[in-house]
């Protein structure tokens, strides 16, 4: 009751000094708006930095924490993993292989599965993949006798998937919809296209033909939707059921056999082992399973830590101006109310109230004045949100990091005690008497 | 009963620009609950230094300093703070009210010390008694700047009265003032003193020195009793210049120039120790009936120094 009652004097007191002083306390905020402003610019840079890069690095190597193998994709263990994980939530087979859509028996126009906007060969093998109605085989060295002219077809990397990949790759929806792993397979399969693919299928008229290695027969995909993966070559992922379809079981033992990568939640440790049991008595040697977490919030930190420490210095610079700003105003404040702060006294203010009074009005400012900044820079971040979304589509989605909130109001409460502690001193110091003198 | 106020020999030497001056030299004093008490001397006598000493705005070298029979010669600043806050109401010759406020916030800027909590509508109800008790009620809401000299200087009583002190220190309170507004502004700290609350008044002027009860004079760091001049015998509320309170030096001094005639008196009272007293000399030197004690009944009167927390609950 009493601390609160003289909290609520220094209160009164504060807010009447303000308002007798809005020139003043104006300008002593003009003077540290920059510093906290540019604490909070560079912790909202900071963060949406990360936030980018954190996004990036997920979309490309999965999520933090995530649990992930790449197997030998040879014998049965596509078939096993595929068993294991269909219909599962907490993991993932991805089984990936060379595939072409388009017309048959001529060269893809971008052989070994290349991005569209860079030429030049790309992917497994050295010369890309060929297909015609015998089925899909490496395509012959330069030098051989048979080159295949090239014709309407784009060769892709193929990834059937046993469930939502989004779960540990936060894919972006681009367009059109992805994979719907609930209902009943379709004889045709469904293809989402990255953004590589979609761009050769944008740029090019191919037939809907799809031909891999090992199909039985070529089926007629449909092209369902477009997502952001991250992937800088062609690729297209598929439900592992619907393929199958087209897949024997016992296909896939060529020597261009598909690559295999598992990813699992981090608590799905006992599907991790059944899976590994299952997979090793296929034949598969143990050493050669090796499960790994993913880490990647851990390596952008470091690559971030040093940029962030110099801006952080740097904005403390600027701040450390408006502390002087603040502080030259609140000295020159203490020295015109000289008067009013013995009266004070003399009416039964005590020293350390005062000093409070004074300390209170330049927290005040300094809280002032941090929220003006921090909704100054929420605005130019939405601002900047919408002008430049075209080069940076991250800043789109970017919500205001509620970190940076806190840094300007720590910045701004650091700034109010630091300028106003030195005030504080001087007004408690001032002798009762001299509103006897004056 | 307990004196309000008691100083025994109460010293304070000043550093000065090249020596340290003493200023006070063993100054003793009593005033009772209700009791008014004037304080002559001329311009650099220490008057005012006197006063922040009572006022508790500072301390002094030596002596003793009883406030309802408690020693607080030695108080920490917090305590002293709540004292200044319960049991004093000071008045200065320039009136030191805050220009960004109101007449009624000025009053009630006492109210809000951090001693004690009064919700807002109870410091309004205690503003307005104060500011109706010196007469400008109807001022309220003005500032400063729209106020006369006589207003602002009410204003300032009405600052220091508003919570209900046990004794008011006025360090001349008409220096800034034409005699007409002064005698208002006497005349409300007079009436206070009807409420049993004590005042020490200093003063230039004698005639607002004749209205208190007693008159007294700072002289070579001493306080001495006054006592009425002929040409001031008329003055109708005067009361002679009892030597209340007064002891120690029995060497008196020449007064100033004003009571070049007036000392012989006082001089044989003096002598009259008041420690070895143990009649009721004081009383007996208050002219006028009941005197104090009569009008003591009042809100604060008598008792012991009230302690800080409850002075305001
Ligand atoms: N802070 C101070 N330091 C040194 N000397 C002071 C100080 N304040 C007042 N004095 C001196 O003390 C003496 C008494 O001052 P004061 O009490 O104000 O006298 P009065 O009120 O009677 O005019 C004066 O000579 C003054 O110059
Ligand atoms: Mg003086």
């Amino acid at each position: 009751m009493r601390l609160s009652g003289r909290f609520r004097s220094a209160l009164i007191i504060g807010v009447q000094g303000i308002r007798a002083r809005k020139m003043r306390t104006f300008l002593s905020m003009v003077s540290l708006f920059l510093g906290v402003l540019a604490v909070v610019v560079v912790q909202a840079g900071a963060e949406t930095l990360e936030q980018a890069r954190l996004a990036d690095l997920e979309l490309q190597v999965g999520k933090d924490g995530t649990r992930q193998a790449y197997l030998p994709g040879s014998g049965n263990s596509v078939q096993v993993s595929n068993d294991t994980l269909l219909g599962r939530t907490d993991g993932v087979a991805i089984a990936t292989r060379q595939a072409i859509v388009g017309e048959p028996g001529v060269a893809p126009l971008n052989p070994g599965g290349a991005p569209f906007d860079q030429p030049g060969g790309y992917g497994p093998g050295s010369g890309g993949m060929y297909c015609d109605q015998y089925g899909c085989r490496p395509m012959p060295p330069p030098d051989g006798t048979e080159v295949p002219v090239p014709g309407q077809a784009i060769e892709l990397s193929l990834s059937s998937l046993t469930g939502d990949i989004r779960r540990f790759k936060p894919f972006r929806r681009v367009s059109g919809e992805w994979l719907d792993f609930t209902s009943a397979p379709s004889l045709a399969p469904r293809l989402v296209l990255n953004l590589a693919a979609a761009k050769g299928f944008n740029q090019h008229q191919v037939p809907a033909r799809l031909r891999f290695d090992g199909a039985t027969a070529n089926p007629t995909p449909q092209i369902i939707g477009v997502v952001d993966d991250g992937i800088p070559h062609p690729t297209a992922y598929s439900r592992a059921d619907e393929l199958a379809n087209w897949t024997p079981p016992a296909a896939g033992t060529g020597d261009y056999g598909p690559g295999l990568q598992v990813m699992m939640a981090p608590a799905a440790g006992e599907l991790e082992r059944l899976l590994v049991l299952r997979l090793v008595a296929t034949g598969i040697p143990e050493g050669e399973i090796r499960f790994e977490t993913i880490q990647a919030r851990k390596d952008i930190a470091r690559d971030l830590a040093l940029i962030r420490w110099i801006f952080l210095g740097m904005a403390s610079l600027v701040l450390l101006i408006g502390v002087a700003g603040i502080l030259n105003v609140g000295l020159a404040t203490v020295g015109e109310r000289v008067e009013e702060f013995a009266l004070r006294r003399a009416v039964g203010t005590s020293r350390m109230l005062l000093a409070g009074i004074v300390l209170a009005e330049t927290l005040l400012t300094g809280l002032l004045t941090a929220a003006a900044a921090i909704a100054v820079s929420a605005l130019g971040l939405s601002a900047a949100g919408s002008l430049f979304a075209g080069q940076a589509p991250f800043l789109v989605d970017m919500v205001f990091p509620w970190r940076a909130g806190v840094a300007g109001v720590i910045a701004g409460l650091v700034a109010g005690l630091l300028g106003g502690l030195i005030p504080a001193i001087r007004a408690a110091r001032i002798p009762i008497a001299t509103v006897m003198r004056a | 009963m307990t004196a309000l106020l008691e100083l025994h020999g109460i010293t304070k030497t000043l550093k000065g620009q090249r020596t340290p001056r003493t200023i006070l030299d063993g100054v003793d004093l009593t005033v009772e609950p209700g009791e008014s008490v004037a304080i002559l001397g001329r311009s650099g006598s220490g008057k005012s230094t006197l006063l922040s000493l009572i006022g508790l705005f500072d301390r002094p070298d030596g002596g003793r300093y009883l406030l309802g029979g408690r020693d607080i010669t030695r108080l920490s600043e917090r305590r002293a703070a709540a004292l200044r806050s319960a049991e004093f109401g000071f008045v200065f010759q320039r009136f030191f009210l805050l220009k960004h406020l109101t007449a009624a916030q000025n009053v009630a800027m006492a109210l809000v010390n951090g001693q004690g909590w009064l919700p807002r509508r109870k410091r309004r109800a205690r503003t307005m008694a104060a500011l109706d008790q010196v007469g400008i009620a109807h001022l309220a809401k003005h500032r400063p700047a729209r106020l006369s000299g006589g207003e602002q200087q009410r204003v300032a009583v009405a600052r220091a009265l508003v919570r209900e002190p046990r004794l008011l220190l006025a360090d001349e309170p008409t220096g800034a003032l034409d005699t007409e507004t002064g005698n208002l502004v006497i005349e409300v700290m007079r009436a206070a003193t009807d409420r049993g609350c004590g005042l020490i008044l200093v003063t230039h002027d004698r005639d607002h020195a004749n209205k208190m009860q007693r008159v007294l004079r700072l002289t070579d760091g001493l306080l001495q009793p006054v006592d009425a001049t002929p040409d001031e015998a008329w003055a109708p509320a005067s009361a002679p210049a009892g030597a209340v309170g007064f002891e120690g030096d029995t060497e008196l001094s020449e007064g100033g120039a004003v009571t070049s005639d007036g000392d012989s008196v006082p001089t044989t009272i003096d002598t009259v120790p008041a420690a070895s007293g143990n009649g009721p000399p004081r009383s007996a030197a208050v002219p006028s009936g009941g005197g104090p004690q009569a009008s003591v009944a009042a809100p604060s009167g008598g008792g012991a120094v009230a302690e800080p927390d409850e002075v305001v609950r």
